[in-house]
C-alpha cells in the first residue's frame, strides 16, 4: 500500500505543482478537494494532513506539473496492449490543454507509483484514465486562477494552450511550469463524475507504443539483461491436483550438464540455474524426481463431481415464488449447460528478473505483471524481507488476459535467487505455462428451468449455477418469479481469472436457454428477447445489430444466425449477432460474421477500443469452439501449444462494431476489455441451432459434437 | 564450441556457440537482438520467425550451425535508412497488434510471403500466416495491414 516516499518527495520538491486524486465508491467520501502540506512543513498542532499520511495510507494517484511545463503522471497499473498509455496520454493532454509529447506516464514502478489495484482491461479506463481527465480539468482551473493573479488579468479572459496561459493581449503570458504551488492538492473524485465529457475529443491515434512494437524495440522483461544474470527455471509437475508429493530430487545428472550452475529444491518447487536457456531446459529434464502419484482415480467426471460436491454459496436472486410457480406451470423448459477448462495461453510465457540485494542493498525485480505491487508483496513474503527492501518494476506485458496478476514466477525466481545467490531471469517454458500451478477456468454446470405464458412472456424461472459465480444473470430479463442460486465446491485446481470472468459461462447458459425457449414455443428469438428484456437499451442494441447482419434475410440452408445480449460490470451493455456456416458432412462450423453493438459510454479512443473488441470476438470463437485443456484425475495433461487450439488467422470472421449511447446512465467511459466477448459465445451456439436445428449444450462446440448432434436428428 | 559465420541484417557476423544452440538464443542473448521473441519453443506460435535466405523460419528450431554461410534477416533489419518499411507502417496504420509480442514474427512472416506473392487475396494471406498466433486476436487488422502493405510495395516497385 505504501510506496517509497523518499524518491517521490524528491520529485515533488522539484515540481511546480503536485496533485493527487482518489476515486472512492464509499458513501463517506464526498466529491471534494483537500489541501495537504508537504512533509517538510510538518507541524504537530496543525489540523491539516501531511503528505506522509496520504502517501502511506491511501490509494492516491499522482501527477506533477514540472518546471518545464510538462506533466508526469504515476499509476501502479501496467500496459497490457489494451492502450492504457495511449488513452492516458490523451486524457491528460486534453485535460491540461498540453501537447501529447509533454505528457509522461510512469507505469507499474512500485517506488514511484501508488498501488491502484490490478490492471484488468475493463477497469483501467474507468478507474484510472477518466479520473485523470477529471482531475486535470480541476488542475487547469487552479492554474488559470493562479495565472489570473500573477498576470493581473481576469480569469475569464485567459486561454491555456500547450503549457502556456495567455491573456487576450498575447504579450502577457505565463508558462504553467512557472506557477509554483507549495501545497499538495488532493481531489476526491466520485466514480461516475462525467465532468468535461462533452469537451473530450477522440484523438484518433493508434497505440503510442506502436513504433517500438513494429521495429522490435519494445522491451518486455525477457528482453532485459542485468549484469551477471543467469537463467532460472522450474521442473514441471506431472501431478497437480491436491497432494503433490515427491522424494528428495536427485540433481547429480542435471548438474553434470554443461552450463547448469545449480539446482535446488524449494518446498514444492524444484529450481535449476543455468547459463543459457538451452542448458536450463536440459537441466530441468535431467533432474530425477520420484513423484508420488496421488491416490485418485484417473477418470475425471467433472459434471458428476460438481453436482455431488456443490454446496449452496449464495442466493443471487429470489423474486416472487419461483418454485411454486414452476410447479403450477403447464409447461416448463428445462435444460443443462456445461462449460470447460481453458487457460490464458499468452505468447510471452511468465518471466521475471530478480536481482538480490547484497547486504543492505534493496532487491530489484523486473516483472511482466498486471499488478506489480502484488508481485512485490508475494516476493517479500517468499524471501521473508520487508516490503521496503524490494523494488518492483512493471514492464510491458506480452499478453495478460487475467493470468499475470498474482502469477508466481516472480516469487519463485526470487526464492531461487535467494537460495543460489544468482541474479536470475526466471522463465517458464511452455509446459510450465500450462501446468505449473494448475490454473484454469472452471467448469460450470448451469441448470435452467423456465416457464412462459401463452403470449411468450417469462413467468417463472429457476437457475442453479454450480462452480463459478454466475455473474450477469440476474439483470437481463423481466421475470416476476425468479430464483437464481449459486453453488460452490472445493476445487482441486486454482480458479483462474481469465478474460470475461464468469460472465462467459453464465451468459452462455442463459442466452442459449432463452433462445431455446423461444424456439420451443415457436417464437422468433429476437421477438422473444425484445418482449422479455428488462432494459430498453438492450432492445436498441439488439435491433441495431440485427439490421447490421441482415437478420430475417433468406440464408442458404447451411447458414444460421444467432444472437445474445450482455450486461457486464458497471453497466457495459452489448448485443451481438453471429452468422455461421455448418458443413453437414464434416461437422465443421465456420463463424462467418460477427456484428456487435455496444454501449460503453464515451469511447475515448476508437482505434485502440475497436482493436480490443475485435480481440474479444476472436477470444469468443476460441472459447466457444476451439480451446480446451486436457484434464484428468491428476491434473492438466496439456503441455504444448500444438495441443491447445487457440484461434488463428483461419478462424477470423468479418466483423462489424457499432457504438451507441442508449443507457440512461450516460456519462464518462465504461470498460470494454471483456464484455464484447461474452454475448458472442452464446450467439455462436444459437447460430448453430438456427442453421441445423441442433442444440449443443456442452462447450467447446467442436466438430465432433456437431457431427454427433447432426446424427441424432 | 563452434564458430559460425553468416550475414545478419546485411552485416557479416561470426559467433561462437555451443553446437545445437538455437538461433533464437544466439540472436537474443549473444547479439542482443531481442526483437525476435521466444514463445513456445516448438514452432507452434511463430513469435521467433526470422528470414533465412529469404524464407520465413521459426528460429527456435534452427540450430546455429545451420546458419553457416546463410543470410539471416530479423525485425531489427527490416526498416530502411529512410524509416519504416511499408509493412511496419501498415501495421501502425491498421493497429495490427494488441500487446505486440507476436508482432516481429508476424512482420517477418508477412515479409517473406509478400516477396513470393506480391498481390495476394485475403484467403491467400490467411493461409500463409496461419502458423503465427496473435493471442490478443488482432488478425483482422493484420490481414488489412498486409493487404495495404502489398499495395504500397507494388507501387514502390512499379
Amino acid at each position: 500500500m505504501s510506496f517509497d516516499r523518499r524518491d517521490f518527495l524528491k520529485a515533488c520538491g522539484a515540481a511546480s505543482m503536485v496533485v493527487g486524486f482518489t476515486v472512492s465508491c464509499s458513501d463517506e467520501v464526498q466529491e471534494s478537494e483537500e489541501i495537504v502540506k508537504p512533509v517538510h512543513d510538518a507541524d504537530e498542532d496543525d489540523d491539516v494532513r501531511h503528505s506522509d499520511d496520504v502517501l502511506d495510507h491511501e490509494k492516491v494517484q499522482w501527477m506533477l506539473i514540472n518546471p518545464d511545463s510538462t506533466a508526469t503522471a504515476f499509476t501502479g497499473r501496467t500496459e497490457l496492449g489494451q492502450g492504457s498509455k495511449t488513452v492516458m496520454t490523451s486524457a491528460i493532454a486534453q485535460g491540461l490543454k498540453l501537447n501529447r509529447k509533454s505528457v509522461e506516464i510512469v507505469l507499474g514502478d512500485t517506488d514511484r507509483c501508488p498501488d491502484n489495484g490490478p490492471t484488468s482491461g475493463s477497469s483501467m479506463t474507468i478507474n484510472v484514465v477518466w479520473p485523470f481527465y477529471v482531475a486535470c480539468q480541476k488542475i487547469r482551473e487552479r492554474l488559470l486562477k493562479r495565472a489570473s493573479e500573477e498576470l493581473g488579468v481576469s480569469k475569464n479572459e485567459l486561454t491555456i494552450q500547450e503549457g502556456r496561459i495567455f491573456g487576450h493581449d498575447a504579450s502577457r503570458s505565463v508558462a504553467i511550469g512557472e506557477l509554483k504551488f507549495d501545497d499538495i492538492i488532493i481531489y476526491h473524485i466520485r466514480p461516475g463524475n462525467d465532468q468535461g465529457v462533452d469537451d473530450y475529443k477522440d484523438p484518433g491515434i493508434g497505440n503510442v507504443l506502436g513504433p517500438d512494437i513494429v521495429t522490435g524495440k519494445l522491451k518486455y522483461v525477457g528482453d532485459l539483461f542485468i549484469e551477471n544474470m543467469q537463467y532460472g527455471g522450474f521442473v514441471p509437475h506431472p501431478y497437480h491436483f491436491r497432494g503433490l508429493k515427491f522424494d528428495r530430487p536427485n540433481f547429480r545428472k542435471a548438474k553434470r550438464i554443461p552450463g547448469v550452475l545449480d539446482a535446488k529444491r524449494m518446498g514444492r518447487q524444484i529450481g535449476v540455474v543455468a547459463n543459457s536457456f538451452s542448458a536450463l531446459q536440459k537441466g530441468l529434464k535431467a533432474v530425477e524426481v520420484n513423484w508420488k502419484k496421488p491416490r485418485r482415480p484417473q477418470e475425471y467426471k467433472p459434471e458428476q463431481e460438481i453436482r455431488k460436491a456443490a454446496k449452496l454459496d449464495m442466493v443471487i436472486q429470489d423474486r416472487g415464488n419461483a418454485v411454486e410457480e414452476l410447479k403450477k406451470a403447464k409447461q416448463v423448459f428445462s435444460e443443462t449447460y456445461v462449460t470447460h477448462h481453458t487457460t490464458h495461453c499468452p505468447i510471452e510465457t511468465d518471466t521475471a528478473i530478480v536481482q538480490p540485494g547484497e547486504g543492505d542493498e534493496r532487491w530489484q525485480a523486473w516483472v511482466s505483471s498486471q499488478y506489480p505491487h502484488m508481485q512485490r508483496e508475494k516476493v517479500a513474503d517468499k524471501i521473508e524481507k520487508p516490503l521496503e527492501d524490494i523494488h518492483v518494476i512493471g514492464m510491458p506485458v506480452g499478453g495478460g488476459y487475467g493470468g499475470k496478476i498474482s502469477n508466481p514466477v516472480t516469487r519463485d525466481t526470487a526464492l531461487l535467487a535467494q537460495k543460489t545467490g544468482y541474479t536470475l531471469k526466471g522463465i517458464y517454458n511452455r509446459q510450465n505455462q500450462f501446468q505449473q500451478y494448475c490454473r484454469m477456468k472452471d467448469i460450470v454446470v448451469l441448470d435452467l428451468k423456465t416457464a412462459v405464458d401463452a403470449s411468450g412472456n417469462l413467468t417463472a424461472r429457476k437457475i442453479d449455477i454450480m462452480q463459478d459465480s454466475g455473474h450477469g444473470i440476474g439483470k437481463l430479463y423481466k421475470c416476476p418469479h425468479s430464483q437464481v442460486k449459486h453453488y460452490r465446491m472445493r476445487s482441486n485446481h486454482l480458479r483462474a481469472v481469465i478474460r470475461g470472468t464468469s460472465y462467459v459461462q453464465s451468459i452462455f447458459g442463459l442466452e442459449c436457454h432463452m433462445d431455446e425457449v423461444a424456439r420451443q414455443i415457436g417464437m422468433d428469438p429476437l421477438e422473444f428477447r425484445l418482449k422479455n428484456l428488462d432494459y430498453d437499451a438492450h432492445r436498441k442494441l439488439l435491433q441495431n445489430s440485427a439490421e447490421k447482419i441482415g437478420y430475417g434475410k433468406n440464408l442458404p440452408a447451411d447458414r444460421g444466425i444467432g444472437m445474445a445480449v450482455v450486461n457486464h460490470g458497471s453497466d457495459e451493455l452489448g448485443a451481438a449477432f453471429v452468422q455461421v456456416r455448418v458443413d453437414g458432412k464434416s461437422g465443421e462450423v465456420t463463424v462467418e460474421k460477427i456484428c456487435g453493438t455496444f454501449d460503453i459510454g464515451l469511447v475515448m479512443n476508437q482505434r485502440t477500443c475497436r482493436m480490443g473488441i475485435e480481440g474479444c470476438f476472436i477470444w469468443a470463437i476460441g472459447f466457444a469452439m476451439l480451446e480446451e485443456l486436457e484434464v484428468d484425475g491428476y491434473g492438466i495433461k496439456t503441455t504444448s501449444m500444438w495441443d491447445y487450439n487457440v484461434p488463428r488467422f483461419e478462424h477470423t470472421p468479418a466483423m462489424e462494431i457499432d457504438f451507441m449511447q442508449v443507457h440512461p446512465r450516460y456519462g464518462g467511459p465504461r470498460g470494454v476489455g471483456e464484455m464484447p466477448m461474452v454475448p458472442v459465445i452464446a450467439a455462436i451456439g444459437n447460430a448453430i441451432r438456427d442453421a441445423t436445428g441442433v442444440r449443443l449444450r456442452q462447450l467447446p462446440l467442436t466438430k465432433e459434437r456437431m457431427l454427433a448432434g447432426l446424427k441424432n436428428t | 564450441m563452434i564458430e559460425v559465420t553468416f550475414k545478419l541484417n546485411n552485416k557479416q557476423v561470426s559467433v561462437k556457440s555451443e553446437e545445437g544452440e538455437m538461433l533464437t538464443w544466439v540472436l537474443r542473448d549473444q547479439l542482443r537482438l531481442t526483437g525476435t521473441k521466444w514463445g513456445c519453443g516448438e514452432a507452434a506460435c511463430g513469435a521467433c520467425t526470422v528470414l533465412m535466405d529469404g524464407d520465413a523460419v521459426p528460429s527456435c528450431q534452427i540450430p546455429i550451425e545451420m546458419c553457416e554461410g546463410s543470410e539471416i534477416l530479423t525485425i531489427e533489419g527490416v526498416a530502411g535508412p529512410d524509416g519504416m518499411h511499408p509493412l511496419q507502417q501498415a501495421f501502425l496504420d491498421y493497429d495490427a497488434y494488441g500487446c505486440g509480442f507476436c508482432t516481429p514474427g508476424m512482420i517477418m512472416k508477412a515479409l517473406a510471403f509478400l516477396d513470393q506473392n506480391p498481390d495476394p487475396s485475403r484467403e491467400e494471406i490467411i493461409a500463409a500466416m496461419n502458423d503465427n498466433v496473435c493471442r490478443c486476436g488482432a488478425y483482422n487488422n493484420i490481414i488489412k495491414a498486409i493487404e495495404a502493405a502489398a499495395k504500397e510495395m507494388r507501387k514502390v516497385k512499379a
